[in-house]
């Protein structure tokens, strides 16, 4: 086992080691593409805080720790996978350690759908990937996403046909082994057919409670007039860096719904751009996160209204304790001829302790003049009066706060559509409330 | 039942009550009047528990226990209650929700078995019938949209179901319609019983005459300045506060 520092030195040295047994690896084209993107991160580097974007979040924690290099980790067979939905109403597919597990998907997937590993299409002798996928407008601001172009060594690639209205969930779960302190690129492509609908949740957490780094980019394309509705239960243990940037096309009159539950990993970073270049597109980029002790959750969202009648509404909202910090930058640009653009976006903190920290920056960019857009942050303590005015009924201080805290997320939640996963978000957070006892502020 | 000695309290290092002397025993009803500032408020919300407020000297005892050192929900456990002059919103929690957990919260507190849904609805919709309260009412949030009067029906309603042994009432009169006045005038007065007290807090001689007091206090800067019976509301009515007022702090 070879054990890894991770600066960018290590990256690079991990990735001079490993290009010759990547998946793909005899593709001249793939070898090309991993080179440029190592060249351009080599050039940028780690994100650091004197990067704009980066500013909040710090990656000093990650370069601490010494990583080993991805090993084959199959699960004991007796080893229970979680599965957020029932199987008579979803289908899941399962990734450990960031590598697809054949035998632990189901395999029946809904008619209209098909997926395959990215490992898998990379290394079939007549890999028919669309390479343009894998490029991202604005390159050179997204290091990790080039780390990732590099050293991807699996994912999905998932595709919807046109007119199908996917009934069952899509649940794919990313399930740390916990086998290894590993680092994981894995990368993931979904399309969306015209006029298909389709609902895909993605499930992190894992076996124990040992350090990984997961680096994760998933591009989605979604054609005219299809939906896509894409959740995340970020539940990864208190030690684990978790980073992932999502890169979404939408169509015309097609529509984007996103809700991001995130209560775990020592570090989370979630990067959602989203790019509405076709008439009456639409995306709803919502979510919670809750944090306690050391955690530190950025949400870091953007959205180009790049046509006329383009609609996008975000709200996210955030609870901290301990020492907890939490960072949500949200930029939206009205670009020239984006006329009749609506976009309103909020995000509210609750800060449960005097230690824990929030850092907003709301950014409009608007080149056209007549458009709706609205942005609101807010963080404060929680109401006093009305702790006190429930207390003063009969509830403790702990029933109290839990109730306020309950109604402030359960707020967020009301967005979503789906009803099941409504209840899954609603449940997550009644279940942190009851396992995060207030920490003395 | 309620026994408050020389009561002090200060908010911000600001003196607020400065010597309140009041009994109140089993089966009376009290009220308070005095002008703006005087620290009604401010007594209603020590006798809750309030931890902004700080009690400097004198104490409480409720049913001859010493009550100044527990929370506020350990006090809406020994039977204490404040109807608030300004109620509170609570957006995302629906007063079905908060009612149950509250009634039952305190149940626990007093060692009595809490009600399932079945039993509490049934309870409460008598309660809400009673008080000509809608139903749809219960399924909103706590206050969040409603009007000052129903805010303060709300919390005649709270009253209602958690029968508290002690009620204080500030300015719940304030704000209702003649009509809401008689309803809520009837919701306290079915507490009333042997074995509970109420305090009204009011500005208008109005609601006692369907409250009627067994005594009528008179609150000027921080301490009592008068007591006497129903008829001094009257007084009071006609004349101010000018005669009490001339105290220096
Ligand atoms: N948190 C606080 N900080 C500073 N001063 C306060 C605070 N709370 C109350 N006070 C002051 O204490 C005094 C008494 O206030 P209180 O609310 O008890 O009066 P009140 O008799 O209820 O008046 P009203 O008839 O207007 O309701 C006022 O001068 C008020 O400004
Ligand atoms: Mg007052």
């Amino acid at each position: 086992m070879v054990t890894l520092p991770s600066d960018k030195e290590a990256f690079i040295a991990h990735y001079d080691q490993s290009k010759d047994h990547l998946p793909g690896y005899n593709l001249a084209w793939l070898n090309e593409t991993r080179a440029k993107n190592i060249a351009l991160f080599n050039d940028i580097g780690l994100p650091s805080a004197k990067t704009e974007l980066w500013k909040f979040t710090s990656l000093n924690p990650l370069k601490k720790q010494a990583f080993s290099a991805p090993e084959t980790s199959e699960l004991a067979a007796n080893d229970e996978l979680p599965r957020l939905f029932d199987a008579a109403i979803s289908i899941r597919l399962v990734f450990i350690d960031g590598k697809y597990s054949e035998t632990l998907s189901d395999s029946s997937l809904p008619t209209g759908v098909t997926m395959a590993s990215l490992a898998a299409v990379l290394d079939s002798g007549n890999c028919d990937l669309d390479q343009t996928r894998l490029s991202r407008p604005r390159a050179e601001e997204q290091p990790l996403v080039a780390l990732n172009t590099a050293l991807m060594a699996d994912g999905y690639i998932l595709s919807i046909a046109k007119d199908v209205s996917v009934e069952k969930t899509i649940e794919i779960l990313h399930l740390g082994s916990g086998k290894a302190e590993s680092t994981h690129h894995t990368r993931n492509i979904i399309s969306v057919g015209s006029g298909s609908k389709a609902t895909i949740v993605e499930h992190n957490t894992e076996h124990g409670e040992n350090v990984y780094f997961s680096n994760a980019a998933t591009d989605i394309s979604i054609n005219e007039n299809a939906t896509l509705h894409h959740y995340r239960v970020q539940e990864s243990n208190k030690s684990a860096f978790l980073i992932s940037s999502t890169e979404v096309e939408v169509g015309k009159g097609a529509t984007y719904d996103s809700f991001l539950l995130n209560t775990g990993a020592r570090l989370a970073r979630s990067d959602i751009n989203v790019s509405l270049a076709a008439e009456n597109s639409a995306c709803h980029l919502n979510g919670t996160y809750m944090g306690t002790d050391d955690q530190h959750c950025d949400i870091t969202t953007r959205v180009d209204h790049k046509t006329p009648h383009t609609t996008c509404d975000e709200v996210i909202k955030g609870v901290l304790s301990g020492n907890a910090r939490g960072v949500f930058q949200g930029k939206i640009i009205v670009h020239e001829q984006a006329q009749k653009t609506v976009g309103n976006q909020s995000h509210r903190a609750m800060l449960l302790s005097d230690r824990a920290e929030v850092d907003a920056k709301p950014e409009l960019e608007i080149f056209a003049d007549d458009v709706i857009c609205s942005h609101g942050c807010t963080s404060g303590q929680i109401d006093e009066d009305a702790l006190f005015y429930l207390r003063s009924r009969g509830l403790s201080q702990e029933q109290a706060q839990a109730l306020l805290v309950n109604a402030f997320l359960a707020d967020a939640v009301e967005a979503v559509q789906n009803e099941d996963l409504k209840d899954l978000f609603l449940v997550r957070i009644s279940d942190w409330l009851e396992n995060n006892p207030n920490k003395p502020a | 039942m309620l026994e408050i000695k020389n009561l002090h309290a200060e908010v911000d290092g600001k003196a607020i009550l400065k010597g309140i002397d009041l009994n109140i025993n089993k089966g009376e009803v009290h009220a308070i009047m005095g002008p703006n500032g005087s620290g009604k408020s401010t007594l209603a919300n020590v006798l809750a528990g309030r931890d902004d407020y700080e009690v400097t000297e004198g104490g409480i005892l409720f049913d001859g226990k010493d009550i100044s050192e527990l929370e506020p929900e350990e006090r809406a456990g020994e039977g204490i209650f404040l109807a608030f002059q300004y109620p509170v919103e609570i957006p995302g929690v629906t007063n079905t929700t908060f009612l149950k957990e509250a009634l039952n919260a305190q149940r626990r507190y007093r060692g009595e078995e809490e009600l399932d849904g079945m039993e509490f609805v049934k309870m409460i919709r008598g309660k809400t019938k009673e008080l000509g309260i809608k139903d749809d009412m219960l399924k909103r949030a706590v206050n969040v949209g409603f009007s000052g009067g129903e805010k303060k029906r709300n919390d005649i309603l709270q009253m209602a179901v958690l029968n508290p042994k002690l009620a204080v009432l500030d300015e719940t009169d304030s704000g209702l319609d003649i009509d809401a006045l008689k309803v809520v005038a009837e919701g306290v007065n079915k507490l009333r019983a042997e074995n509970n007290a109420i305090l009204v807090i009011t500005h208008y001689q109005r609601l006692l005459n369907y409250i009627v007091p067994d005594q009528v206090h008179v609150l000027s800067n921080g301490k009592i300045r008068r007591s006497g019976g129903k008829e001094l509301a009257l007084e009071l009515e006609e004349k101010g506060y000018a005669d009490y007022s001339g105290e220096a702090a």
